[in-house]
């Protein structure tokens, strides 16, 4: 069996008064991609950003729980610690390339900076450029982020993730703000180092789609829990929870042309106003009177296949 | 019935002194969902804002009903605007932060038709109610809605001119998912109670795929394939439209 990379335990994290991760159970096994979906607001960039203890202090505050990296607990750790851990064992991409990269700093002088290589820096910076497909800039010194496509910067800020060669990769939405086809080739590339790196990849995304081409395990969100998880097969072909159905339901199909999409109504409830029960309850085809009293532990379906509804075993 | 022709469109921006538009050619009949799809860049937006005259083009004609828009004097080119909306890509940007959902959608009343206060008032309210929203988003501003909230707006305000023919631009690419699903839902069906017209613009064939009859594939200004949309799914000619299909994902629901 392969060794547990990250294991999340009981991750509970609150804004303000909202607690916006409710008690978050989460593992990603050495060389194992695990996507994390949901819609925006269910709380699955603050688990991402949890795991990498990148929450604003300021802002909002991890309540409980556990986040072991190699067994160890970094909820523990001091700041010299986490300096150790964040951008070497563990690295972050985030959504939008441009907003990430400093705009002021050449695409080489923060790749050196994320290399913390003396002496032979320039040869590193032109092998891990190549490694990310920019053989073109990979001679140039002085080229800004400014002067390069969405889809460059984005492999500009994966050269600057895998740069260190981490163990644990966070990717938060690395391709929402692309083209289809950008997407694609950025997808194949951090297919590519995974394989190469034996990366251990967090994938976050509200896209299903994209999930399921890139994770070997799947974990549903949904205002603030895990609603459904399992490895992707189970959740492709037998969906569980009436959330992950929806899900399914809203990505265009071709045997659909024409039809309305099986789509989820209504919208996610607000972390101040969170229904009494089931959370889905009010958006929810398959409720019953059960549903809107009690809130429902995750059970097991089969295997390694869990899901939080009282329903889930009828539903198939 | 042909309702918009569109005949050797061409346009070069004097900046880039390329062609954004190199000669494009569209037929849409009345009640068809036309699809455009392509890359960031390779000019689906600047034919939308053509076909409205919000870009003036340097060649080509652009027939509605058989009249050339492009010819049109400006005074009744704005009684036919009446008849050809647009739904923007962005809702955060196309709304104005300032004004209530209410006087948004009332502000096209005012503008396109001669009525009382209270007439403006009900037809305000039955607009909303048609893409789902109720009174509660009379007097709500546009930073407290979500982004599928303000598409259903942006698509009110479309609606409200009891238009014809309708470009969508990338109406539901900066939403997510679920959010998306809902909305196209919406538009397909506004589009069988009203019989509407649409020429949707999109760079996911997926989305297009599920919605359109026909469907355009662009590049770099010009079309490289048309074709009813099962065909060019089930067997696509162009090397392009291949990259474009395997980009979609499709194959793999």
């Amino acid at each position: 069996m392969k060794s547990r990379m990250l294991k999340i335990e009981g991750l509970r994290v609150k804004y303000g008064a909202d607690e916006v991760v409710r008690g978050v159970d989460l593992a990603v096994k050495k060389g194992e991609c695990v996507g994390l979906v949901g819609e925006s607001g269910c709380g699955k960039t603050t688990v991402g950003l949890s795991a990498a203890r990148l929450i604003d202090a300021r802002k909002g505050k991890i309540v409980s729980g556990k986040i072991l990296f190699e067994g160890r607990d970094i909820l523990e750790f001091d700041a010299e610690g986490l300096r150790k851990l964040r951008g070497r064992r563990i690295s972050y991409v985030f959504q939008e390339p441009f907003s990430s990269l400093n705009p002021v700093f050449t695409v080489h002088e923060q790749l050196k900076e994320a290399l913390r290589e003396k002496g032979k820096a320039q040869e590193a910076i032109s092998e891990i450029l190549k490694s990310v497909g920019l053989e073109k800039i990979s001679g140039k010194k002085n080229i800004y982020p400014h002067e390069l496509s969405g889809g460059m910067q984005q492999r500009v800020m994966i050269a600057m993730a895998i740069a260190s060669r981490p163990d644990l990769v966070i990717l938060d939405e690395p391709t929402t703000a692309l083209d289809v086809s950008v997407q694609n080739q950025i997808l194949e590339l951090i297919a590519e180092l995974k394989e190469k790196m034996n990366l251990s990849i967090l994938f976050i995304s509200h896209d299903l789609r994209i999930v399921f081409s890139m994770a070997d395990r799947i974990n549903v969100m949904y205002a603030g829990r895990i609603v459904e998880s399992g490895p992707k097969k189970d959740i492709v072909s037998q969906p569980r929870h009436p959330y992950t159905k929806g899900l399914i339901g809203s990505i265009p199909s071709l045997k659909n042309r024409k039809k309305r999409f099986e789509a989820i109504e209504g919208k996610t409830p607000l972390f101040s106003d969170l229904p009494k029960g089931c959370k889905f309850y009010p958006r929810c085809k398959f409720r019953i009177e059960k549903c809107e009293d009690e809130e429902p532990a995750i059970e097991n379906i089969s295997g390694d296949h869990f899901a939080r509804c009282v329903r889930a075993k009828e539903l198939v | 019935m042909e309702l918009l022709k569109v005949k050797n469109l061409k346009k070069i921006f004097p900046k880039h002194k390329v062609a954004a538009v190199d000669g494009v050619d569209i037929s849409i009949s009345k009640g068809e969902i036309y699809g455009l799809v392509g890359e960031s860049g390779c000019g689906k937006s600047t034919i939308a804002r053509a076909i409205l005259r919000l870009v003036e083009v340097q060649e080509g004609s652009v027939l509605y009903k058989e009249q050339d828009l492009l010819k049109m004097p400006y005074r009744k080119m704005r009684a036919f605007r009446k008849s050809l909306q647009m739904i923007f890509q962005d809702p955060h940007t196309s709304l104005d932060p300032r004004v209530k959902i209410g006087e948004i959608i009332e502000e096209v009343f005012i503008i396109h038709d001669n009525l009382s206060q209270q007439e403006r008032r009900n037809k305000t309210l039955e607009t909303l109610e048609m893409v789902g929203l109720g009174e509660a988003y009379l007097g709500r501003l546009p930073s407290e809605l979500s982004g599928g909230e303000r598409q259903r707006v942006g698509i009110a305000r479309a609606l409200a001119t009891d238009p014809e023919f309708i470009i969508c631009d990338e109406p539901v690419s900066s939403l997510d998912i679920s959010v998306q699903a809902q909305i196209l839902n919406l538009l397909m069906d506004l589009q069988k109670r009203k019989n509407l017209t649409y020429l949707f613009i999109s760079h996911d064939l997926g989305v297009v795929g599920s919605i359109c009859d026909r469907v355009s594939v662009m590049r770099k200004g010009r079309f490289v394939e048309t074709a009813p949309c099962e065909e060019i799914f089930a067997s696509p000619k162009h090397e392009y439209t291949k990259t474009l299909l395997n980009a979609s994902r499709l194959h793999l629901m």
